[in-house]
C-alpha cells in the first residue's frame, strides 16, 4: 500500500503558492529576517508576507466559482490561521483536480497537523473579555478549537468523510501524513488531505520556549546578527517560521480511476516514543523511526540519496541527529545528501512535517536538493551538506525527520514517481 | 434612544458581517435567519450591538427567530 501524493500547497514565508517555495528552495534564499513580528516578538523570524484573504486565494482562479465563494463566506472574518490554511489546500485540491476530477465527498479525510493552534487567538481575545465577559464574540466558542480547521476546511471543501487533528508537538505533520496513509490503507476513504495548520502562539507560550532555551537568541554584542543555519556549529536555537501546508495523498487506485498523476509516492513510515515527557532527543529514537522507516520502504540506506532533517538548530538536538543518521545510515551517511528546510522557511512547529514533505517532493521533482545558506562551519563536515548552492541531482528515494517535544520521533519515505517499480524489484529483503 | 437609531445600530453590525446584503432588505419585519445569518452569525450580531450600544445582556434573553424589532423590544427593555 503506496499512497501517491497528488497534491501541493503551501503559504509560507518564501510567499502564497508551491511556485514561490520552489524558487525560494532552489535560490536557496532564507526568508529569516530580525524581528518581523516588532521589538515585542522574537528577535529572528520567518514571517510571512503581508496578507490578505483575497491575496491568499488570488491565485486560485480555476477553481469553480461556488467554491470559492464558500471560501470567501467562511474566511472573511476567520483568524488568518484559517485564511492561510485555506489557501494552501486549496492550492492543493486544485493541483489534484478534486475540483475537476471529483471523488465522492464521503471518500475523502481531511487530517489537520498540529495541536495548541489557537493560543495568540485566544490572548488576544482576553482584553474583551476582561472588559466585559458578555462581549466576547460567539465566534470564540469555534475560533478557540483546534478542529476549528477542521470545521472550517471540510466546509469549504465539500469534505464528508473522516476528520480529526493529530497532535505531536514539532512532530505533528509527519504524524498526519502516517494517520493519512492508514485511514488510506484501512480503506476509510480514497483520498486524504492533510494539512499542517499556521503556528499560533500567545506571547506566554512563546517565552516558554525562550526560558527552556529552545529559541535562537540575540548575540549581546551583534543583536541584529540573523543566526546561523541548523547543523553549524554556532547555530543559536530555533527561528520559529509561519506557514501552512498542504499535501494530499491518494491510494494509486483512485488516482489511476480519476487519470491525475502522481507527483510521489509515500513508500513508508515510522514514529516511536522514548518513554520521556522532556525535551531531550535520543538517538536511539531517531534511529529507529528512520530504520523502521526504511525497512517499511523496503529500501537499504544505500539506495536513499536525501535526507530532509529534523534540523532545527537546536544546539543539542542537530548533533543528536547527525549521530542518529550515522547509525540509522551506516557506511552511507556520508553519501546521502542533507538538509534542514528549516534553514529557509524557519521551524514551522506543527506544520513543519507537512510543509517539509512538500519541499521534499519539490526537490525530488526538480532535480535538486537545496542549499543551507550560511553552513560556515558544519558541526561534522563528514556529512553532505548542499552549502552555497542548490546540488542538482535527481533522487529517487528520500526521507523526513520531524520529532517532537515528549520524545516523538517520526520518519517518512517519499520516492520519485517512476522509482517504484525499481524499488521493488531492487528491494533489500528486511 | 429610539427604534431608528437601535435598528441602524443593528444594520451596520449585518452589513459588517454580510457585506453583499441590500441594506433596505434589514427591516423591522425581517429575521437575522431569513437574512441569511447562521447561528453563530445572529448571535454576533447581537453581541456586536450590545457593545455598541453599552449593554450586556445574556444572550440567552433572545429568541431564536426573533424579528428585528423583537429583537429591538429586547434591547431596548435594558436601556
Amino acid at each position: 500500500m503506496r499512497p501517491a501524493v497528488v497534491g501541493l500547497g503551501a503559504v509560507s514565508a518564501a510567499g502564497v503558492g508551491v511556485d514561490a517555495l520552489t524558487a525560494t528552495l532552489r535560490e536557496g534564499t532564507s526568508r529569516i529576517t530580525a524581528a518581523p513580528w516588532g521589538p515585542d516578538g522574537p528577535p529572528f523570524g520567518a514571517a510571512l508576507p503581508p496578507l490578505t484573504m483575497e491575496g491568499a486565494l488570488a491565485a486560485r482562479g480555476a477553481l469553480p466559482a461556488a467554491l470559492l465563494e464558500r471560501a470567501h463566506r467562511a474566511l472573511r472574518r476567520a483568524p488568518l490561521p484559517l485564511q492561510v490554511a485555506a489557501g494552501a489546500a486549496l492550492e492543493a485540491w486544485e493541483h489534484a483536480r478534486l475540483h475537476d476530477a471529483p471523488l465522492a465527498a464521503e471518500r475523502i479525510a481531511l487530517v489537520v497537523a498540529g495541536s495548541n493552534l489557537t493560543g495568540g487567538y485566544v490572548e488576544a481575545q482576553r482584553a474583551v473579555f476582561a472588559s466585559n465577559p458578555g462581549h466576547l464574540s460567539p465566534r470564540f466558542a469555534l475560533h478557540s478549537l483546534d478542529t476549528d480547521h477542521v470545521g472550517t476546511l471540510s466546509e469549504i471543501l465539500g469534505i464528508r468523510g473522516e476528520g480529526f487533528t493529530v497532535g505531536g508537538a514539532s512532530a505533528s505533520g509527519n504524524l498526519a501524513i502516517i494517520q493519512a496513509s492508514r485511514l488510506l490503507a484501512l480503506g476509510e476513504a480514497d483520498a486524504c488531505v492533510v494539512v499542517g495548520a499556521l503556528p499560533d502562539l500567545s506571547r506566554i507560550e512563546l517565552q516558554g520556549l525562550v526560558n527552556i532555551g529552545a529559541m535562537a537568541h540575540r548575540l549581546p554584542d551583534a543583536p541584529g546578527r540573523l543566526p546561523p543555519p541548523p547543523f553549524d556549529h554556532d547555530r543559536r536555537g530555533f527561528v520559529l517560521g509561519q506557514a501552512s501546508a498542504c499535501l494530499i495523498l491518494e491510494t494509486a487506485g483512485s488516482a489511476r480511476r480519476r487519470q491525475v498523476p502522481a507527483l510521489a509516492h509515500l513508500l513508508g513510515h515510522a514514529a516511536v516514543l522514548d518513554g520521556s515527557r522532556l525535551a531531550a532527543p535520543s538517538i536511539g529514537g531517531e534511529q529507529a523511526a528512520m530504520t523502521q522507516a526504511l525497512a517499511r520502504a523496503e529500501l537499504a540506506p544505500a539506495q536513499l540519496g536525501y535526507v530532509s532533517a529534523h534540523g532545527s538548530g537546536s544546539e543539542l538536538g542537530d548533533s543528536i541527529e547527525l549521530a542518529a543518521l550515522r547509525a540509522a545510515l551506516g557506511d552511507s551517511f556520508s553519501r546521502v545528501w542533507i538538509n534542514s528546510t528549516k534553514a529557509l522557511t524557519g521551524h514551522c512547529l506543527g506544520a513543519a512535517g507537512v510543509l517539509e514533505a512538500v519541499a521534499t517532493v519539490l526537490q525530488l521533482q526538480g532535480g535538486f536538493i537545496h542549499a543551507m545558506p550560511g553552513l560556515a562551519h558544519p558541526i561534522d563536515v563528514t556529512f553532505r551538506f548542499p552549502r552555497g548552492a542548490a546540488a542538482r541531482e535527481r533522487v529517487e528515494f528520500a526521507l523526513s525527520n520531524s520529532f517532537g517535544f515528549g520524545g516523538i520521533s517520526s520518519s517518512i519515505v517519499l520516492a520519485q514517481p517512476r522509482a517504484l517499480d525499481a524499488a521493488t524489484t531492487r528491494s533489500v529483503t528486511p | 434612544m429610539t427604534d431608528d437609531a437601535i435598528l441602524q445600530v443593528l444594520r451596520n453590525q449585518i452589513l459588517a458581517i454580510l457585506p453583499e446584503l441590500d441594506p433596505a432588505e434589514i427591516s423591522l419585519t425581517r429575521t437575522l435567519s431569513e437574512l441569511g445569518l447562521n447561528s453563530i452569525d445572529r448571535t454576533e450580531v447581537i453581541i456586536l450591538s450590545m457593545e455598541e450600544l453599552g449593554l450586556a445582556i445574556p444572550v440567552h434573553e433572545f429568541r431564536r427567530g426573533d424579528t428585528l424589532a423583537g429583537i429591538i423590544a429586547v434591547l431596548r427593555r435594558y436601556t
